[in-house]
């Protein structure tokens, strides 16, 4: 049950945290649909309101969760050269398959500390992006470090024993993995 | 013996490794500086006499990979694989090693005559380290020679390890490098299947094909062999789950990384000393002061340097002027020769050319020192603003001097489309002529606060040009990636002689242009082509903009150099009082007009050769219709 709730979750807070019982009856023919809801509530994840569901803060939360779960497995899947809508579709499995901890400790190169060592995990963007950044020496696993972080934006990271300045758009597309973890 | 004492070389290598000075030294002073045929990369070749021998040197783009994904990397490659040079020098950053080796691993699999020149082995040194050379040429099987190129030191070692090797017809025969098993194993599928007399290596063919390279499946003409090779293609990832070109990129890299860990020698800790300057020079707050203090003195030393040369020149020109003038020749002759074409080679020498210099010099001094790249770093988040990112800051900083060497400086941009953009909005820039003309007619017969408004309006527009073309010009453009290179202090020998090389560059393109339009502009007045294109275009003078009919003519002369458009309307009405012809509004709009209508003759000649003639004619034609689109709209709203 726990995929099924979790759409449901993924679902509400894509629509704004609101939708009607009706659309959610729509969307999702599930065959235990009250239960499932029932469950979100008894968890406080949802509450129901003249016809309504709305997402509680806690559901919310969540929700946001598995929607950034989502694209990042989208992501991933695009950037391998999966097509677009079949990725959607596989990324919808996959995504509850993903540990919570391991997918924590990925996060985009702009939100790591000045000063702070890390490890390339994946780039997101077109091919010829991403074989750039490559062919710069930010192949999967290359350890960098940040040296220093510019007002707005620009990152000035060590590789390979060299430099490199990387801009604001550049920086959020490149995911990295704390060492420690 | 027997054999012809001529060879040729081609230099390769990543971006600021000293590829170029190399070149420099080699080839002193037979330089051919052009362009790729049909593209707009420079192309720079030259020439050595050296113990009998002819040789020809070729300095191909700087890059760090071959992979099809910027115009010069292609270049670059089809160079090597088409034209093959007898020798091919890879040019390495001791300082930075790993990197280097992994376009050293892509040259050796591209199957080349190659010798490494091992550059910089000084500063590595200076960082406590240094590199193990003997293993290094184990290794890879590839002779090395160390070079200081800035110091001129090991390049004689070069050219004679050429002429040996060239002498004994010694093939240079580097190691082979090995994939995962998997790849092998497709390697030799295809190898099998490949045709012997293939033009290309073999191997690197195989590779190619792999890694469904777009020229290569481009120029290979065999279907069987293609759809082969990306059905091997798929099978490999959905083994690795990478596009196989990433995946034998890391291979790549983790070999030269390895390699890098067994002949690099940690000899002693010693104090980084680029690493203690950054500290102030991109501190978040000193850095920018530091940044302001030197832009300041960067336009005062060019500026303040170049109007000294520029009115030294005047001086000496209006000289010659004088004496051409009393010669006994006919009119006609004068007319033509005299003030046609010396005055668009005094336009050409006294203007642009006197900034010029002092650009290029500090243009040098920035880009060896290291600033350059610090200062894009620094600028880079507003420069979004625009479409651009941080390299692009110091072009459109310079064109308020001068519009040329911001045209110029696109050249630093990587993709098309950015240096499109760059050198399309460096035409806005007011640079120091329009600047005359704006406060000798607005701020003299308006006031300061006018000036600021015309200021304020062209920057707007500046910014958005910039974010519609950004969005409308097809092609790629990415954000900031770029090489920090460690600051060091530059040569003024080497800073000098690149100058030099560069204004030579200039004269020999952008003059004939410059020549032929003051040519074509007098023949048209003496003929009354241009009285009677005057007459055609007066009534839509008065009536669209407003303005007096006369003055399309110091609009039309202002072509050659922009201050004309004030100069020659003092002339023309025979007063220096504007205000007696010319209303306020008529004033605003006139300089409006003269701000976007034309990019310079001296600025059109660079934006040839920096975008190419097509491009080049449609920015121009573009700023002429939204100049007068512009005055029209003021003429109806003011």
């Amino acid at each position: 049950m726990k995929e099924e709730k979790e759409e449901i979750l993924e679902y509400l807070f894509r629509k704004k945290g609101e939708a009607s019982t009706e659309e959610i009856k729509k969307e999702f023919n599930f065959i235990n649909l009250d239960e499932i809801l029932n469950s979100l509530i008894n968890e406080n994840k949802i509450i129901i309101e003249n016809g309504k569901i709305l997402l509680t803060e806690k559901g919310s939360i969540e929700g946001e969760d598995i929607k950034n779960k989502h694209e990042f497995v989208e992501d991933f899947l695009k950037n391998i050269g999966v097509p677009e809508n079949f990725a959607h579709e596989k990324a919808c499995e996959i995504e509850h398959h993903i540990k919570e901890d391991k997918y924590k400790s990925l996060i985009p190169l702009s939100e790591v500390k000045e000063g702070e060592e890390v490890e390339v995990v994946l780039i997101r963007g077109g091919r010829g992006f991403v074989q750039r950044l490559c062919d710069l020496g930010l192949t999967p696993n290359t350890k960098i470090k940040i040296l220093r972080k510019a007002p707005f934006g620009p990152i000035e990271i060590s590789v390979r024993g060299y430099n490199l300045a990387l801009g604001r758009g550049v920086v959020s597309k490149i995911w990295v993995r704390k060492k420690s973890s | 013996m027997g054999k012809k004492k001529e060879f040729v070389i081609a230099l390769a290598g990543n971006a600021n490794v000293g590829k170029s000075v190399i070149f420099n030294q080699l080839t002193a002073s037979h330089q051919i500086i052009g362009n790729w045929p049909g593209k707009t990369i420079e192309r720079k070749e030259g020439y050595l006499i050296y113990k009998g021998y002819k040789i020809k040197v070729i300095d191909l783009p700087g890059i760090y990979s071959f992979s099809t994904y910027s115009e010069e990397e292609l270049i670059a490659r089809n160079f090597i694989l088409e034209e093959k040079p007898d020798f091919v020098i890879n040019v390495v950053d001791a300082v930075n090693l790993e990197r280097n080796l992994f376009f050293t691993l892509q040259l050796i699999e591209l199957n080349v005559n190659l010798i490494i020149a091992l550059n910089q082995m000084d500063l590595l040194e200076k960082t406590g380290l240094t590199i193990n050379i003997d293993k290094l040429q184990n290794i890879l099987g590839v002779p090395i020679v160390p070079t200081i190129a800035i110091e001129n030191k090991g390049i004689d070692k070069l050219i004679e390890k050429c002429i040996e090797i060239y002498e004994k017809d010694i093939k240079v025969k580097p190691f082979e490098i090995k994939y995962g098993k998997e790849v092998e194993e497709r390697i030799k599928v295809l190898l099998d299947q490949l045709p012997e007399n293939s033009s290309y290596p073999k191997r690197w063919l195989a590779i190619k094909l792999l890694e469904n390279d777009e020229d290569v499946l481009k120029r290979f003409k065999d279907e069987k062999i293609i759809s082969k090779a990306k059905n091997l293609a798929q099978e490999l990832e959905n083994i690795h789950g990478e596009p196989i070109s990433l995946i034998l990129t890391q291979e790549k890299y983790n070999l030269s990384n390895k390699i890098t860990r067994e002949v690099l020698i940690k000899k002693e800790k010693k104090f980084n000393f680029s690493n203690y300057f950054d500290k102030f020079l991109l501190h978040p707050f000193f850095g920018y002061i530091i940044l302001l203090i030197l832009l300041f003195l960067i336009f005062y030393s060019i500026f303040g340097i170049g109007s000294i040369i520029s009115d030294f020149l005047d001086t000496i020109f209006e000289k010659i002027k004088t004496i051409l003038l009393n010669l006994p020749i006919s009119n006609l002759s004068k007319k033509i020769f005299v003030d046609g074409i010396l005055d668009g080679v005094i336009g050409g020498l006294s203007v642009a050319l006197p900034y010029l210099i002092p650009f290029y010099i500090l243009l040098s001094l920035l880009e060896d020192s290291g600033y350059l790249a610090r200062m894009a770093f620094f600028t880079d988040s507003f420069m979004h603003f625009i479409g651009l990112h941080g390299k692009a800051f110091f072009p459109l900083m310079l064109g308020f001097g001068c519009n040329v060497p911001a045209v110029l400086g696109s050249r630093i941009l990587e993709t098309k489309k950015q240096k499109f953009l760059t050198a399309t909005l460096a035409t806005l820039v007011p640079c120091s002529a329009r600047t005359i003309v704006i406060l000798g007619l607005v701020g003299v017969f308006l006031g300061f606060k006018y000036v600021l408004i015309v200021y304020i309006i062209d920057i707007l527009i500046i910014f958005i040009v910039g974010k519609i073309f950004s969005l409308l010009v097809p092609g790629k453009s990415y954000g900031l990636i770029m090489e920090m290179p460690p600051l060091r202090k530059p040569s003024l020998k080497i800073v000098l002689r690149q100058s030099w090389f560069r204004i030579k560059d200039f004269i020999y393109f952008a003059f004939p242009i410059i020549i032929f339009g003051g040519f074509l502009l007098q023949i048209l007045s003496l003929t009354n082509i241009l009285n009677y294109f005057v007459n055609l275009i007066s009534p839509f003078f008065t009536k669209f903009l407003g303005l007096p009919p006369l003055t399309s003519i110091p609009l039309i002369f202002g072509i050659l150099r922009k201050e004309l458009t004030l100069l020659m309307l003092f002339s023309l009405f025979g007063t220096e009082k504007v205000t007696s012809f010319m209303t306020p509004k008529q004033i605003i709009i006139y300089s409006i007009v003269t701000l976007f209508y034309f990019p310079c003759i001296a600025t059109f000649a660079v934006l040839r050769r920096e975008i190419g003639l097509l491009n080049a004619l449609l920015i121009t034609i573009f700023e002429i219709i939204f100049a007068i689109l512009m005055g029209g709209l003021l003429n109806f709203i003011l």
